[in-house]
């Protein structure tokens, strides 16, 4: 940013007042009260207005109202200002408001450009923040020197080191860059882009000289794959050429063996021809000698033959049957005889025809039967009278006996007993035998006894019931023991007699059942026999008349079927007798037809016999003939076969042709002689063409591939050019890469070296300060350093080597330390942004002469080198006379005098700013310190 | 008497890739190798040898074509019936899709085609033993199986504890005579120089036995020469200066004959422009051939007083000269030319490739 033109129509004690202000080094010179430290400030104040911070408005005020114009109505003024980029603008400021209102326009076209930079607070037009990227805080510090602050960089009220440091950094973040570096990044990547290029430009350098090598690349690889082939083809040549031989020795040796096989194979012909002449000359010989029995009828054996054989059967047959037919015969002549007595029986018997021999079964069994029932009847008739035998004595007693104690029961019996044993003691003895007799009698009649006596007593019981009721207790209670010992003893006989008499009764009544029976079978066996006897009376007889009837009958049946199994018998000797003479028949009558049949034939007569025999011989010699016919012509055919069509001449020619063959083969190589092989001529007919054909094979591909290799490299390039080729793209590639590579790194560098300069502004002012206060000092102090965490300044004492704070120094050097430190930032800002105007109010008044001539020429020295605009006011003289000698005619600089302007007294100025006009002080801001004039 | 004429390496069809020139110069060269082997015909002509012996790499075999085969068959038939003998080398090594191999060669010439011994009579006094590569490597001690004991990989000592009078070997470009008073064995070098590093001139051998013995000599054939010459720069302010000073080396006869190669050094004027391709165009033609002028000049720039200053150039070499310290001496070459790209580009001086 270069000022170039102020205009004030009123600021403080400046009114009307317009300069152009130069582009490098401007001094404003005059007296005190002619106006510079105003001038400076309203610089300052069109550059930033009176805005400091967000709530600062009162301090603000006070610092409009401290250059409220003295007389003149208007306190605006105005400012133009050009860029580094060429642009030019015009800032106006009205500072009487409040918001002392702001317009930035640019000068060229004429447009207002204030809504650009967007407005700030009460009305600010922040043009300078966006364009040199420094707040007047920042600026006041490095740029802005006014009267006796020069040592005062920081502190009260002003930029802290931090905030310093942060500007610094924050502007060299910033895309205002320095313009030169800017600039040589701009250039790099211009030819980056054109000189070498990248895969987005086809046609840039890198990527032609790459396709280039690419293709040169593909073509080598083809001229190898050709030469590849065409080494593989010398290798197959080589290798079918060997084939070759080898398949030409195998035929060599095949040919021989087939040679020789064919050559065996003829001989074997030619041996054969031989063995079949001496056939057919015997079989001619058979032939001619059966040549009359050629027409024999030979053809009539086969019915002949079987005639004889018929008559030779038949005759045998007949002599063979001869002993049992004359058996046969007998035997018909003795059933002859028979039958005719048989015959006889029959009719003698033929009344019996009718009898019915079939019922004597029933009459066998009703016999039986009836002399059955008369043994059972006999038998008890017997038993039945040696019953009343032994009953007859005991009968009387028992029929006595049986009305008195038959009806004694059981108690009847205890009773007695009981009466027995009471009365009479005495009678004890008694009464045991009695007693004891009666058990024993009981116990040998056993229980049949018992019931038997009970029955009886109780029948004698009942008998008496009605007496024996009347008084309801027995009366046997109250006899006497006496008659109690006899009743005892009665009841025991009785009980002793009484079974004889009962089974004599039974035996009487058994014999009466058995004779009923006997006559009822009597009776039924008559019925049974009625009709078929004639006489019944006799029960015994008619049976055996019955009997001999049935018998007679039975015989005839028998007589009869004899008859019939002799007639039956005859019939079929008869038969036998017949057939037999009926063959003998036959046989004379065959022999007849045959003796004369062969009579004929053979053409003499004989016995049968004779003329069959004499007929065989000639049928044989008939065949002999045939078979001598049908030799000869085999042998025909044979000899056909052998010779193939060729004539014995012919095969003894080809025979002739092998072994000159052969002779050939061994004469080309000798080895072959004796070699074998068990294969046939056809296996190494078959071997030779398959080799002659694969021999056939190979050299058609021999003689391609011959040609092929000559012809496959042309119409490509030579293998070395395309090598070059391939070096010369590969080194262009390369070189291009490389030169990409260092143009990518020159350009990476750049970047980051503005940013990294600038980051760290501590060396860099350093050697700023150093130079300068070389300079300044003429050499006494050259070593300036600054500690960027509290901008304090150190040099190096040239008598100790000591490092000291330059505060301690004269307030000459010290004033030039912090003079050199102030431009020695702005400086550095400068580098990296818009270069900052330095504005400095008599900064030099500590400085004697000849170091205010070294620093103004340093200060020149920056204006001229580093494009740098410092706008100086002073009243030094020295200074004005500098500038005469040394600027007075360069373009660069101008010096303006200033003239005194007298008794003037602003109109509203604070009482301090009154009390300041009247004691003849320049009013200031902030002056703290310092000598002022 | 026996002659004969033995030469080796003459690379035909060989590229020229490791050398900067363009493409017509690399023909030209091959022509150049091509027009040797006619020269070295003539030679044997002329000096009526008995026999022309070729100690390998007479062509390389991955480049050359049926086209030169015939021409190496057509020289060498200029000879008959003169025998030639022709070991072939690791570089042309006898190989089935070699030319030595496809081709048919004049009943003249004779290719060793094993790596054993094969034994040539050339006179009732003289027998050549000849071997030649089979692959690219050799590996085995031919000599060994010589009743000696050498190709390359065989040591002095076993060529001179051998029972041959003289070995004539192929495979270092520049002549060998070893022993250098009494020779027992030699490489001549290759007939024509094929890189600047082969400077100086190039040989044949000529072999001479007579009844004393065998005799050496070395015959130049070449006629191309390889030059580097390097030219300080240094108080030349402008390329017209540097453009006379390489214009003088060509009043030197030699030089200008040459294959030239020019490499310009020490510390330039830092406002010279320096333009290397205009400079090569401008002196090219007064040499036979002038290689791409190679700049090792060092940088104009006072390095020292630039990091000295506050400016972002300042820093920006400070930045760079802290990084070359920091990088490995591979990189430094690329950080040298940033360097000096980025100081012209702050000078705003046209940037052009190193
Ligand atoms: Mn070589």
């Amino acid at each position: 940013m270069k000022l170039s033109r102020i205009e004030i129509q009123a600021f403080g004690c400046l009114s009307d007042f317009a300069e152009d202000i130069a582009p490098g080094l401007h001094i404003f010179h005059g007296p005190n009260e002619s106006g510079k430290s105003t001038l400076q400030q309203a610089v300052l104040a069109l550059l930033y207005g009176f805005y400091e911070g967000d709530r600062a408005k009162a301090t603000e005020n006070a610092a409009r109202h401290r250059f409220v114009p003295w007389k003149h109505p208007r306190y605006t003024a105005r400012l133009e200002y050009e860029l580094q980029d060429g642009h030019r603008y015009l800032v106006t400021r009205d500072f009487a408001g409040d918001d002392n209102p702001t317009t930035v326009s640019d000068i060229v076209t004429g447009r207002p450009v204030t809504d650009d930079f967007g407005r700030g607070r009460h009305g600010n037009v922040p043009f300078m923040r966006k364009q040199l990227g420094m707040t007047r805080r920042v600026f006041e510090s490095c740029a802005f020197v006014s009267q006796g602050e020069l040592l005062q960089i920081t502190g009260e009220g002003r930029v802290t080191p931090q905030e310093m440091g942060d500007a610094i950094i924050s502007l060299a973040d910033t895309s205002r860059r320095d313009v030169s570096a800017q600039k040589a990044i701009e250039r790099l990547s211009d030819v980056l882009r054109k000189q070498v290029g990248g895969p987005a430009a086809r046609a840039t350098p890198l990527p032609v000289a790459r396709n280039h090598l690419a293709a040169a690349r593909r073509e080598l690889e083809e001229i190898d794959r050709v030469r590849q082939e065409v080494a593989a083809d010398a290798e197959n040549l080589e290798r079918a050429k060997e084939q070759a031989h080898t398949i030409e020795k195998s035929i060599a040796r095949n040919h021989y063996l087939l040679c020789h096989t064919e050559l065996g194979e003829l001989e074997g012909r030619r041996n054969r021809l031989a063995r079949l002449d001496e056939q057919g000359r015997h079989f001619q010989q058979q032939l001619e000698s059966t040549s009359s029995f050629a027409e024999f009828p030979a053809a009539e054996r086969e019915e002949l033959v079987r005639a004889s054989d018929s008559v030779g059967e038949l005759r045998e047959r007949l002599v063979s049957e001869q002993p049992e037919t004359e058996k046969q015969r007998r035997r018909l002549d003795e059933l002859t005889v028979r039958r005719q007595s048989l015959a006889r029986q029959e009719s003698e018997l033929a009344r019996f025809r009718r009898y019915p021999a079939e019922r004597q079964p029933d009459i066998d069994a009703l016999v039986q039967h009836w002399r059955h029932a008369e043994t059972i009847y006999r038998e008890s008739e017997t038993r039945a009278e040696m019953a009343a035998r032994a009953a007859a004595p005991l009968r009387e007693e028992h029929d006595r006996l049986g009305p008195e104690v038959g009806a004694l029961s059981q108690e009847d019996v205890r009773m007695l007993t009981e009466r027995l044993r009471s009365p009479a003691r005495s009678n004890r003895g008694l009464i045991r035998l009695l007693l004891a007799a009666v058990t024993a009698v009981a116990r040998v009649v056993g229980r049949a006894a018992r019931s038997a006596a009970r029955i009886l007593l109780r029948r004698q019981a009942s008998k008496n019931s009605a007496s024996a009721r009347e008084p309801q207790i027995s009366p046997l209670a109250s006899i006497a023991a006496a008659e109690a010992s006899r009743l005892l003893q009665a009841h025991l006989r009785y009980l002793e007699v009484a079974p004889v008499i009962q089974k004599q009764e039974a035996e009487q009544a058994a014999t009466a059942r058995s004779l009923t029976n006997r006559d009822a079978a009597a009776a039924q066996l008559r019925h049974a026999l009625e009709g078929l006897v004639d006489d019944l009376t006799d029960l015994e007889s008619a049976c055996a008349q019955f009997s001999a009837r049935a018998s007679s009958r039975k015989q005839l049946d028998v007589i009869s079927s004899q008859l019939e199994a002799l007639d039956t018998e005859s019939e079929s000797l008869r038969d036998t007798v017949n057939r037999f003479m009926a063959d003998g028949e036959r046989l004379r009558r065959q022999e007849n037809q045959l003796t004369q049949r062969l009579t004929v034939i053979v053409g003499r007569s004989g016995t049968v016999d004779d003329l069959f025999s004499a007929f065989e011989a000639a049928c044989g010699q008939h065949r002999l003939h045939l078979e001598a016919v049908r030799s000869l012509r085999e042998i025909e055919n044979t000899l056909g076969i052998v010779l193939e069509g060729r004539s014995p001449a012919e095969l003894d020619q080809m025979i002739g042709r092998r072994q000159a063959e052969i002779a050939a083969c061994i004469a080309g190589n000798p080895s072959l002689e004796g070699a074998l092989s068990n294969a046939g001529a056809e296996a190494l007919k078959e071997t030779l063409a398959r080799e002659e054909r694969q021999l056939r094979d190979l050299e058609l591909r021999i003689e391609s591939l011959g040609t092929r290799s000559g012809t496959r490299l042309s119409g490509l390039r030579s293998r070395a050019e395309v090598e070059e080729e391939i070096q010369q793209h590969t080194n262009e590639v390369a070189a291009l890469e490389e030169f990409g590579r260092a143009l990518t790194i020159a350009h990476d560098v750049i970047d980051k070296a503005m940013t990294e300069a600038h980051r760290n502004f501590a060396p860099s002012v350093g050697r700023f300060l150093s130079d300068g206060l070389s300079r300044v000092t003429g050499g006494r102090y050259h070593k300036g350093m600054l500690d960027p965490a509290t901008f304090r300044v150190t040099t190096e004492v040239p008598e100790t080597g000591l490092l000291v704070d330059v505060d301690v120094l004269s307030q000459g050097t010290q004033a030039a330390a912090y003079l050199l430190l102030r431009v020695g930032l702005a400086q550095h800002m400068s580098s990296m942004s818009e270069p900052v105007p330095l504005l400095l109010d008599d900064p030099l008044v500590d400085l004697d002469d000849l170091r205010i001539d070294n620093f103004l020429d340093l200060l020149l020295d920056l204006v001229r080198d580093r494009n740098l605009q410092i706008l100086l006011f002073t009243k030094d003289e020295a200074t004005r006379r500098w500038f005469e000698r040394n600027c007075a005619k360069d373009p660069y600089c101008r010096i303006t005098h200033l003239q005194p302007i007298a008794g003037r007294v602003p109109v509203g100025v604070s009482r301090r700013v009154q009390e300041a006009a009247r004691t003849g002080e320049q009013p200031r801001l902030q002056m703290d310190g310092g000598s002022g004039l | 008497m026996v002659r004969i004429l033995h030469f080796a390496d003459l690379h035909l069809d060989r590229s020229f890739a490791g050398l900067s020139v363009a493409p017509s110069e690399a023909a030209k060269r091959r022509e150049e190798l091509r027009a040797a082997l006619r020269r070295i015909v003539d030679l044997a002509l002329e000096l009526d040898v008995d026999a022309l012996t070729v100690g390998g790499d007479l062509y390389e075999h991955e480049r050359a074509g049926p086209d030169t085969g015939n021409f190496i068959a057509s020289e060498f038939a200029r000879l008959a019936p003169k025998r030639v003998l022709v070991a072939p080398g690791n570089h042309d090594p006898y190989v089935p899709d070699s030319l030595y191999w496809r081709l048919e060669w004049p009943p003249n010439v004779h290719i060793f085609q094993t790596m054993s011994w094969e034994p040539v009579e050339l006179s009732d006094t003289l027998t050549l033993w000849g071997a030649g590569h089979r692959g690219p490597a050799v590996r085995d001690n031919l000599l060994a199986t010589l009743n000696v004991e050498a190709g390359r990989p065989f040591t002095r000592e076993d060529i001179e504890r051998s029972s041959v009078d003289f070995a004539l070997l192929g495979h270092y470009h520049e002549l060998r005579l070893r022993p250098q008073d009494a020779p027992r064995y030699a490489y001549p070098g290759s007939p024509e120089p094929l890189d600047f590093s082969e400077t100086g001139d190039h040989y044949v051998l000529l072999l001479t036995a007579n009844g004393q013995g065998l005799s050496c000599e070395p015959r130049k054939i070449n006629e191309v020469v390889y030059q580097t010459s390097a030219i300080d720069i240094t108080g030349m302010s402008t390329s017209d200066a540097i453009r006379k000073a390489i214009c003088a080396l060509a009043e030197d006869e030699a030089a200008a004959r040459a294959i030239m190669r020019v490499t310009l050094t020490g510390q330039p004027e830092s406002d010279l422009d320096l333009d290397l391709n205009a400079l090569l165009q401008s002196t090219h033609d007064r040499f036979r051939y002038l290689d791409p002028i190679i700049d090792k000049t060092d940088t104009p720039f006072d390095l020292e007083q630039i990091a000295e200053e506050s400016t972002t150039r300042g820093a920006f070499a400070r930045m760079l000269r802290q990084e070359m310290a920091d990088s490995p001496p591979a990189d430094l070459p690329v950080l040298q030319n940033a360097l000096h790209y980025g100081l012209r580009a702050f000078a705003g001086q046209e940037i052009r490739r190193r």
